[in-house]
């Protein structure tokens, strides 16, 4: 049984003041020298694919806080909870957790400003007792929070006697510059900070042109602006200076600012206002509405949307207010909300925490045999100084296609990078499964419909059995589902096993033919969208929906800086160093007759005498033997990955399917780019054009360029243009590998409780 | 070879009938259009109204080399009279797929006791069998190598041992 002092509990996804406080009290716990634990849970707010918010991911990475499985004993003097939407249904699969006090965090208001429930405080309570067995000690962050508290609390639960304040550390939050005295109110840089929802901003736009004034000088600035606000606001004011959510350092952006001003829907009940304590410490004057008072007090200025620039005005002509103004704000942050308040806020409890875990059995407690572990190895104090050994478990690669090996390589490339806590198991229809199989995969061959001819309704019945067989005795934590076409057959049979948290990894660029499957979105737990380099170009159904779900960058099987040196490469390859290279990879073809083609660029290619035409092969035979080449010069190979090889090619002439068009422009490889434009396919041909226009590559259409295909091979092969090419193709590799973040993505959702739904079913 | 009694599959398919009887709109079924889920150059075509009744041939633990041989062997015996589907416990498909042969798949022996941590394989390659039975059909069951039971039998005792 693994023992900690904290174990914080909490959805990592959480985007805003609730993540940041959550790592400062990480961090403030480790500074503590605490052991600290990390039960993520996937609560009922967020739908949208969202990863770890960044600092709690620092705050595992750093070793700070690490993660729990969730159904891994723990013992842990306190549990905090934060949030109490994550308390809306019972925790699937119930913690193993003895826990010696239990506080939940309310970050948010019982109800809003308006009077709408927030979150049922009961459900909270009885979900809090049925996930831990102890009392709940209900901790609100600020006398808003407090006051909407029901007279008596849940049976079950008590009220911690002081709020819970989102604490902050002011060294992450430089002052800004003092401010000019002379600078009056002539020049005025007015800021606000918040996720983008139109609930934190004024309900009408005289509001909102009042509470952020641009008159002649002034500038407003939003950091969390999007395309709601011009929805609410159609008629915008022009000068606002509208900034992104997350995209500009919220630091930098606090200390370019004179005042700060938040002003919200009168529908909104503001719990704290991070954002806002953020600007103080910055030492940034800021101007509130009065109902803000009772948590920053004197700090803080306070009017109606009407009187700000009044106010403003008033704090910038005298002389010195401004200053003192910051002196204050800083002050105040700093007595009021300091991060070594942790201390005294968190050591009593652990105490008494402590103390109930090395006492007797406390009546409450759900576990009735004896404590393993001795007082003397409870929770002590001390760091963990090593990451704890997490128990294995599965994680399930579930794929489509046919011949290709497109969906398995995306998939292989996720598994590599897994843990070895995680143990990958593959499922595919492609035929080349003994490409997953010799990487050393367990692997199960599961053959699609066409194969057979089996009637669609009647195979998508037997693979839902199947799957559901592979998927009880398996029990995977996660399923990771690579295909365009979502099959009836295995989304039946995730959704009846239910334990798995299911993640669709969907490549964009799909023709408007896919469009019925955008809506299996929906029974998928994450949608990942791999990068797509040619995005611009992307006018296929899924960009309709790019917003829900995560796009990382593009995803390669091996980085470029994987692959083996171009002497080895050749050496491997049995090619000369003089030699002019060029690798050929047209795919199968079936679909999409190239032969005519191909022999024009085999030939032009060919008619250079310097050269060597590599006739990269699929790794798996999947029909009749093809004939081998008539031309010394020309050499046909079975190489994969062929991208581990590729520094050995001067040039290539390939399919712009995703893999290999993604590998050839962040590899720098000179490219005549032949794509397959049979309906079935993805939107290749605007990859290939994307290509040719930002200068990466070539582009020759079948039906289009057969005549002029002898020259795009000419320009292919003039030295000159392979180096404007690959010069061209490396301004778009930055180094980051989607397969990376994807992986990371996977190593959070399989440990992670489920709490987004009921666990009852309904029948 | 006798086919199971029926009594798990006809609970588990009554089971997930019920589950879904009033899903309101099932994820759609596949199209022909789906990017590199290509039709390969082998596969068959759809199964004509009228189908010739289905052989089953298993090539369990049957050595690669001796695949080709086979494959022709019970196409130039069968092929005109039935519809033809193998049991392989190899991922080479290519002699199957140079025939437009249909493929099913058992991993083979080796794997299971080297993956037997992850799961009792030969426990779900029995029910898998039966469901195979159930999707095809067979008139007849021909077995080159081990038939399915023996093949099973082995799995279990070479996991045994290993275990041991």
């Amino acid at each position: 049984m693994r023992t900690v002092d904290l174990l914080f509990v909490t959805d990592p996804r959480f985007e805003g003041g609730v993540s940041t406080a959550v790592a400062v009290e990480m961090r403030a716990a480790a500074r503590l020298g605490l052991r600290c634990g990390l039960l993520m849970v996937k609560g009922p707010v967020i739908r949208r694919t969202l990863a770890s918010h960044p600092e709690i991911a620092a705050a595992v990475d750093e070793g700070l806080v690490q993660r729990v499985d969730p159904e891994e004993a723990v013992e842990a003097a306190v549990v905090l909870v934060h949030h109490p939407s994550i308390l809306t249904h019972a925790f699937v699969p119930r913690p193993k957790v003895r826990a010696g006090r239990l506080v939940v965090v309310l970050h948010h208001p019982r109800r809003d400003a308006a009077g709408r429930l927030q979150y049922d405080l009961d459900a909270v309570v009885a979900n809090g007792r049925m996930a831990f067995g102890r009392t709940v000690e209900i901790a609100p962050v600020s006398s808003v929070v407090r006051q909407g508290l029901p007279a008596r609390p849940p049976a079950g639960s008590v009220v911690m006697p002081a709020d819970w304040l989102n604490l902050i550390e002011l060294e992450a939050w430089p002052r800004r510059p003092p401010r000019d005295p002379q600078a009056g109110a002539d020049r005025v840089i007015i800021g606000r900070h918040a996720r983008p929802d139109p609930k934190k901003w004024p309900d009408t736009i005289e509001d909102a042109r009042a509470a952020y004034p641009t008159p002649p000088g002034w500038t407003v600035r939003v950091l969390g602006a999007g395309d709601f606000l011009f929805d609410l606001y159609p008629e915008r004011p022009p000068d606002w200076d509208l900034v992104a959510f997350n995209s500009e350092p919220v630091a930098d952006f606090l200390a370019g600012l004179d005042v700060w001003v938040y002003f919200h829907s009168d529908a909104w009940s503001e719990a704290f206002g991070r954002t806002t304590l953020e600007a103080m410490a910055t030492g940034v004057p800021v101007i509130l509405p009065p109902h803000f008072r009772p948590l920053f007090g004197d700090a803080a200025l306070y009017c109606v949307p009407a009187d700000v620039e009044a106010t403003v005005r008033a704090l910038l002509a005298t002389p010195g207010a401004w200053q003192s103004r910051s002196d204050a704000v800083r002050a105040f942050v700093e007595e009021t909300f300091g991060a070594d308040r942790f201390a005294r806020r968190v050591e009593p409890i652990l105490a008494d925490g402590r103390s109930r875990l090395a006492s007797a059995q406390s009546p409450e407690g759900r576990w009735s045999g004896s404590l393993r572990s001795s007082p003397s190895s409870l929770p002590t104090g001390s760091p963990l100084t090593s990451p704890p050994v997490l128990p294995e478990r599965p994680v399930l690669f579930l794929s489509s296609n046919g011949i290709g090996v497109g969906h398995l390589v995306q998939q292989m490339a996720i598994a590599d990078r897994l843990s070895p806590q995680l143990r990958p198991v593959f499922a595919t229809m492609s035929y080349a499964a003994s490409v997953v199989r010799q990487a050393g995969y367990p692997t199960e061959f599961l053959p699609h419909h066409r194969n057979g001819g089996l009637p669609v309704p009647l195979w998508n019945d037997h693979m839902a059995e199947v799957v559901l067989e592979l998927l009880i005795r398996l029990r995977p934590r996660v399923v990771l589902y690579d295909a365009t076409a979502a099959f009836g057959g295995i989304l039946r049979a995730l959704e009846v096993y239910r334990d798995a948290f299911t993640i669709w990894v969907r490549r964009p660029m799909w023709q408007e033919s896919h469009r019925p499957f955008l809506d299996a979105a929906r029974r998928f737990d994450a949608v990942i969208e791999p990068g797509e380099l040619a995005a611009a170009f992307d006018l296929g159904p899924t960009t309709d929906e790019s917003d829900l779900v995560m796009k990382v960058p593009p995803v390669l099987h091996l980085s470029p800086a994987d692959r083996l040196p171009r002497a080895a490469a050749r050496r491997d390859l049995g090619l000369p160093d003089d030699a002019t290279v060029v690798a050929l990879q047209l795919g199968g073809g079936n679909n999409y007759p190239l032969a005519a083609l191909r022999t024009v660029l085999v030939e032009a290619v060919l008619s250079r005498p310097d050269t060597i035409l590599l006739d990269i092969r699929s790794p798996v035979q999947v029909g009749p033997e093809e004939p081998g080449p008539d031309h010394p010069r020309h050499r046909a190979v079975r190489l994969f990955p062929a991208f581990r090889h590729s520094a050995a090619f001067d040039a290539a002439i390939l399919a712009a399917g995703y893999n290999a068009f993604h590998e050839a422009i962040l590899g720098a490889i000179p490219t005549l780019f032949v794509p397959n434009e049979a309906p079935e396919m993805d939107l290749q041909v605007n990859r290939a054009i994307w290509a040719e226009l930002s200068g990466c590559g070539l582009v020759c259409r079948r039906d289009l360029h057969t005549p002029v295909a002898r020259d795009l091979v000419g320009t292919l092969l003039d030295p000159a243009e392979r180096a404007r090419m690959a010069e061209a193709c490396r301004s778009h590799s930055d180094g980051a590998n989607g397969a990376d973040q994807i992986a990371r993505f996977v190593e959070d959702a399989a440990r992670t409780v489920r709490a987004d739904r009921s666990p009852a079913i309904r029948i | 070879m006798a086919l199971p009694a029926p009594s798990v599959l006809t609970f588990m398919r009554a089971f997930l009938k019920r589950l879904f009887s009033d899903r309101p709109v099932a994820a759609p079924d596949p199209s022909p259009a789906d990017p590199e889920d290509i039709a390969p150059p082998t596969a068959t075509p759809p199964v004509p109204t009228a189908t010739p009744p289905v052989l089953l041939v298993t090539l369990l633990e049957v050595d690669p080399a001796e695949h080709v041989e086979i494959v022709e062997k019970v196409f130039d015996t069968f092929n005109a009279s039935h519809k033809l589907v193998f049991l392989v416990s190899t991922d080479v498909f290519g002699p199957f797929l140079a025939r437009q042969a249909a493929l099913e798949y058992f991993a083979p022996v080796e794997d299971q006791v080297r993956f037997r941590h992850l799961m009792d394989w030969p426990d779900y390659l029995a029910e898998k069998w039966t469901l195979l039975l159930l999707k095809w059909k067979p008139v007849s069951v021909v077995a080159y190598g081990m038939n399915v039971d023996r093949f099973l039998e082995a799995a279990r005792a070479a996991r045994g041992a290993s275990a041991a």
